[in-house]
C-alpha cells in the first residue's frame, strides 16, 4: 500500500469514526411500533384494492381511455420540465 | 338474562377503524380479515393484526386460493397462509367456491365453473390439501352468479354437500349471495335455502348489494344485482337470515363492508342487529 | 386439457381478448380489471397524484390488460408499473414520472418489510476507528434507496406524496432518496449520490473502509461523518441480532 492511500485509507477511518460519534450523540433510530402505526395514508388494499368479493365491478368498465375526457388534471400541469411544460398525451384503449 | 353468546355477529376489519375495533367492548364481538392482506414480513399492518387478535376473537377469510382450479394451491401461498395461521389462531378460516389463479398468474375476482364430476373431484382434492397444511377445518364459501354457466351436473347445494362428504370441510353461507344470485339466475332464493345443508354451516355472511348500472349502449335488458358490500344489508336478506338461524341455531355471523365505509358506530348499530337475532335464539329453550 | 382447464382458458379470453358480451360477462371482466387498478391506485398515489385520477386509471388499465398480477398480495401489484411507465409513449412529456413510481414502490416494499431493530450508532461507536473500518454494516430490511440521473425526481415525489406544493423554483438536476422504517412509519429523505453507492456497497456486504472508498469515488470531497451519522440516525441499518435474543 503505498503512502496516499495509506493516508486516504486513515482519513477513511477517523471520518467514519467521527460520523458514528455524532449519530450516537442524538437517540437512536427506533420508533416504537405501537407509537404510530401509519396505515392511514395510503397502500391498505382491503378493498379500494379489493381481492376477490371485495367491492365487485358493475358491467359498466369503470374507466376507459378516451381521448376526449382524459384531460390531465393533476399537479403535473404545473410543473416544468427542461423541456418546458411536460405534457401528457390523450390516450386510446 | 343469558350471557352473550361468543363468537356472535362479527364485522369486517378495515383499516379505517383498527383502534375503535380493538377498544370495542361489545359482547360476541369478532372480526373477520382476507389474509392475503396480512401476509408481510413484518410492518404497522401485521402489528395491528396481532393487537386486534390479542382482544377478539378472528376470522381468516381467504380469497385466493383458487379451489376450483384444476390444479393444486400453490404451495407459497399455502405456506404464507399457514403462517398468518399459526400467527393469529383465528377461530375460523374460510375460502371461496371459486377460481382465480392458472398458469402463474392471479386474477383478482371469483370466477365461475361447470359443477362437473372432474370439478368435484379437483375441488375436494384442493380442500383436503389446504386442510392437511393448515391443520383445520375450513369452511367453503356460496360464490354469487351473475351469469348462467353451462355443463353443470350438481345444484349448488347437491355439490357443497358432497366436497363436505368427501373433505371433511364445513360451509359458509353468504345469504346476500344467495339473494343476488337468485335474482341473477331467476330462481327463488327461499327454496335453494330450503335445500342447503345448514348442519355444516360453520359462518354466516350478510352484506348489501347494488343494482348494476349497465352502459346505455351495452343495454341487454338485464338488471343484475352486484355483490358491492357497499351498503347496508338489504331487508329481504335479513329476512331470509332469519328463517335460517331458525332452523341452523346461532352461526357466527358476519356483517360485511368493503366499500362505502360508514363510521364504525353505524356498522356496529347494524352487527347489533344481527347479534339481538343471535342472542334471542340463544335464550329460546 | 381436462374440460375444466379447457373451462377456463376461454372464460380468461372472453375477459381479455374480448369487449361486451352479455351483462355478468362484463361484471366479471370490470370487477377484475377495477380490481388491478385499484391496487395501482393504491400503490401508487403519488403517480396518481401527478397525473389526476381518470388519466392514472386509463393508463393503469393498459398495464392491468397486460400484466395481470403473479401474486395474491396485491401490495405487492405493479412490480413492472414504472418500467412500463418509463416506456409508456402518451407520458412521454413527463419523463420523471417512472422515476416517481419507483419511489412510491420503495414506500410500500418499506411500509411491509421485516420488523427489525436499527443499528444503533452509540453501540457502534465503542468500536476502535480500525475495527470500525472493517466492519460490515447490513442495511435495515425497510431501507430503500435510489438515484435519479439529471432529474428532481426526489423533490417531485416528496411534495406529491406529502400533498404540498411543488416548489419553486424547480432545480433540475440529479437526485436521490432514502427511504427508512425506523418504526411503524416510512420515513424519507433525500440521499446524495455519495449515499447512494456509500448503501449500495454495504448492501454487497462490503466493510465500512471500502463503502466509503465506493463513495469518495464517485463523490470525492464527500463528507463521510456527516453521511453515516445521517445513515446510521435515519435507520438505514440493522441491529445485528445478539446471541440471546430470542
Amino acid at each position: 500500500m503505498n503512502k496516499l492511500t495509506l493516508s486516504a485509507t486513515t482519513l477513511i477511518v477517523s471520518s467514519l469514526a467521527s460520523g458514528v460519534a455524532l449519530a450516537a450523540q442524538d437517540h437512536a433510530a427506533d420508533q416504537p411500533m405501537e407509537k404510530c402505526y401509519g396505515v392511514s395514508l395510503a397502500g391498505h388494499n382491503d378493498c379500494k384494492a379489493g381481492p376477490g368479493t371485495s367491492c365487485a365491478g358493475t358491467s359498466k368498465m369503470d374507466y376507459q381511455g378516451n381521448a376526449w375526457t382524459l384531460v390531465p388534471e393533476g399537479t403535473c400541469t404545473s410543473i416544468k420540465t427542461p423541456n418546458g411544460h411536460g405534457s401528457l398525451k390523450p390516450m386510446e384503449s | 338474562m343469558n350471557a352473550p353468546i361468543r363468537p356472535g355477529a362479527g364485522l369486517s376489519l378495515k383499516p379505517d377503524y383498527f383502534q375503535a375495533a380493538r377498544d370495542c367492548r361489545a359482547g360476541g364481538l369478532w372480526f373477520e380479515v382476507h389474509p392475503e392482506n396480512y401476509m408481510v414480513d413484518g410492518g404497522p399492518r401485521l402489528a395491528w393484526l396481532d393487537a386486534i387478535a390479542e382482544r377478539h376473537p378472528l376470522s381468516l377469510h381467504g380469497v385466493a386460493m383458487s379451489l376450483a382450479a384444476p390444479a393444486p394451491p400453490d404451495a407459497r401461498h399455502l405456506r404464507r397462509f399457514r403462517k398468518l395461521v399459526e400467527r393469529v389462531d383465528p377461530m375460523l378460516v374460510s375460502e371461496h367456491l371459486a377460481w382465480s389463479a392458472t398458469g402463474g398468474h392471479y386474477y383478482p375476482d371469483l370466477l365461475p365453473f361447470p359443477r362437473s364430476d372432474e370439478a368435484l373431484a379437483v375441488i375436494a382434492d384442493n380442500i383436503a390439501r389446504v386442510q392437511d397444511s393448515l391443520g383445520r377445518r375450513i369452511a367453503i364459501e356460496n360464490p354469487t352468479h351473475y351469469l348462467p354457466v353451462p355443463g353443470h351436473r350438481y345444484t349448488e347445494q347437491a355439490f357443497l354437500a358432497e366436497l363436505c362428504e368427501r373433505s371433511g370441510c364445513g360451509l359458509l353461507l353468504d345469504i346476500n349471495n344467495v339473494f343476488i344470485s337468485a335474482h341473477n339466475l331467476c330462481f327463488d332464493a327461499q327454496r335453494y335455502l330450503l335445500d342447503f345443508p345448514l348442519s355444516a354451516v360453520m359462518e354466516i355472511h350478510l352484506a348489501g348489494h347494488s343494482v348494476d348500472a349497465p352502459d346505455q349502449a351495452e343495454d341487454t335488458g338485464e338488471t343484475l344485482l352486484i355483490d358491492s358490500h357497499d351498503q347496508p344489508v338489504a331487508d329481504p336478506v335479513w329476512e331470509l337470515y332469519r328463517a335460517v338461524i331458525e332452523r341452523a341455531g346461532p352461526v357466527p355471523t358476519l356483517i360485511e363492508r368493503d366499500g362505502n365505509i360508514p363510521s364504525f358506530d353505524v356498522l356496529l348499530a347494524e352487527r347489533a342487529r344481527a347479534q339481538a337475532l343471535l342472542e334471542r335464539l340463544e335464550s329460546m329453550p | 386439457m381436462t374440460a375444466l382447464a379447457g373451462f377456463q382458458r376461454d372464460f380468461l379470453r372472453n375477459l381479455y381478448d374480448a369487449d361486451g358480451g352479455r351483462a355478468g360477462v362484463r361484471v366479471y371482466r370490470n370487477t377484475l380489471l377495477k380490481a388491478c387498478v385499484d391496487a395501482l391506485q393504491a400503490n401508487f398515489p403519488t403517480v396518481a397524484r401527478l397525473v389526476g385520477e381518470p388519466w392514472f386509471r386509463a393508463a393503469a388499465l393498459v398495464y392491468a390488460r397486460t400484466s395481470p398480477p403473479n401474486d395474491p398480495r396485491l401490495y405487492l401489484y405493479g412490480d413492472g408499473f414504472a418500467d412500463f411507465l418509463a416506456g409508456f409513449e402518451p407520458a412521454a412529456g413527463l419523463p420523471y414520472l417512472a422515476g416517481v413510481a419507483r419511489l412510491d414502490r420503495g414506500w410500500s416494499e418499506a411500509h411491509v418489510a421485516a420488523d427489525r431493530s436499527c443499528l444503533a450508532a452509540a453501540l457502534v461507536a465503542e468500536q476502535t476507528p480500525d475495527a470500525l473500518a472493517a466492519r460490515v454494516l447490513s442495511p435495515h430490511p425497510a431501507a430503500r434507496w435510489h438515484w435519479f440521473d439529471d432529474q428532481p425526481v426526489f423533490t417531485l415525489w416528496s411534495a406529491n406524496r406529502e400533498q404540498r406544493a411543488v416548489p419553486e423554483p424547480l432545480h433540475w438536476r440529479g437526485e436521490g432518496a432514502l427511504l427508512t422504517r425506523p418504526g411503524a412509519e416510512v420515513r424519507w429523505q433525500a440521499l446524495g449520490v455519495a449515499g447512494v453507492f456509500f448503501l449500495n456497497a454495504c448492501a454487497e456486504g462490503l466493510p465500512l473502509a471500502a463503502a466509503a472508498e465506493r463513495a469518495l469515488k464517485h463523490k470525492p470531497g464527500t463528507d463521510l461523518a456527516t453521511l453515516l451519522a445521517t445513515l446510521l440516525k435515519a435507520g438505514a441499518f440493522a441491529a445485528e441480532p445478539l446471541p440471546h435474543c430470542h
